[in-house]
């Protein structure tokens, strides 16, 4: 191997070091430089039996990555970023907003109960008020079905930022895969694709659109 | 001293729902002023403008949450012997711990009923 190429091999080593211990390195740049070590094996004089072995491992590694980000490319990460989490976040705000929705109209129907019981005589008024009291109670359930569907979402939120990345570093690859392996979804046929249950707001058809239908 | 259910009660909490929930329950405990407030900033502009005899809050509550609204009424010389109980869905030890450490008056983890409320503005304010 002559100077030059050392000098370059030794830049390449340490520059590879660097980028490991600052956590820099991106999945596709660590495959270039695979690459760019392996041209090494074939220039120069006679390898040494250390460099033999480095170049091989270099290689199998090379290798493990490319078969690596085909495999991570064939889930097609695009789609869980672009459909399944959004679709999973705007169904969890569906729930909330429905649950605080239907709290509200049991509260205003706790409130007509209660000024009705002010109009009763004290025993009955004493089982309205103590009926209506205990659905406020129940009614706590919104706040915490609220509160756990945030953390949900909030876990989802950062699964979808972990997913971007692998996007953006595997960016090619997946472009590629998706071009060379377009969707072969089947397609629900029959009463199977009318099962699509609830639809978000404004999504589906309200009953008045119903009703019209049917006049 | 006989408890005053006419006392000022400031309750805050970001969700609107258990702003309502609260406010009902206490109603139904007697008590019929009651301010609300749906953060900690809020909170302590309404403590700082009125004088109020107890202070109902939630924990997670943004900009300012509720610990932070405890800690800055505990440092207010106006403020510092306020009963201050905190109603919240955070159940962890550190947590009460951390609230105690802050000065709360007491801790009620959500799902709460009217009967632990009950009890814990009694040990709070006194029998009512």
């Amino acid at each position: 191997m002559s100077k030059t190429s050392k000098d370059e091999l030794r830049q390449l080593l340490l520059d590879l070091k660097a980028r490991l211990d600052g956590d820099e390195l991106k999945v596709e740049q660590l495959s270039d430089l695979m690459d760019q070590l392996s041209r090494f094996v074939s220039e120069g004089d006679k390898p040494s039996d250390d460099q033999k072995r480095l170049f091989g491992e270099l290689d199998e590694l090379s290798g493990i990555i490319r078969k690596m980000k085909s495999e991570i490319a064939s889930l097609r990460p695009d789609d869980i970023k672009a459909e399944y989490i959004p679709n999973a976040t705007d169904e969890l705000d569906a729930i909330v907003d429905a649950t605080a929705g239907a709290t509200h109209e049991i509260l205003d129907a706790m409130d007509t109960l209660e000024e009705f019981a002010a109009s009763l005589p004290p025993e009955q008024a004493e089982i309205v008020t103590s009926a209506t009291m205990r659905v406020y109670e129940a009614c706590n359930f919104q706040d915490i079905t609220g509160q756990r569907t945030t953390k949900v979402i909030k876990a989802l939120k950062s699964i979808e930022e972990r997913v971007e990345g692998l996007v953006k570093a595997f960016g090619d690859e997946i472009a590629k895969y998706a071009a060379s392996n377009p969707r072969k979804k089947k397609e629900p046929e029959g009463e199977e694709a009318l099962l699509n249950g609830p639809q978000l707001d404004g999504k589906g058809v309200s009953q008045a659109d119903i009703d019209a239908m049917f006049s | 001293m006989a408890v005053d259910p006419n006392m000022p009660i400031l309750i805050v909490d970001d969700y609107k729902t258990m702003l309502r929930i609260i406010r009902n329950l206490l109603r139904q405990l007697n008590f019929t002023n009651i301010e609300e407030a749906t953060d900690g900033s809020m909170a302590l502009r309404k403590l700082r403008e009125k004088s109020f005899s107890l202070v109902i809050s939630d924990w997670n509550m943004e900009p300012m949450t509720g610990l932070q609204l405890l800690k800055e009424v505990r440092a207010d010389t106006k403020l510092k012997d306020l009963p201050f109980i905190m109603i919240t869905a955070e159940a962890k030890t550190e947590n009460v711990v951390m609230a105690k450490k802050a000065g709360v008056s007491n801790y009620i983890v959500k799902p709460f009923n009217a009967e632990t409320l009950k009890g814990k503005l009694t040990t709070v304010i006194g029998e009512f």
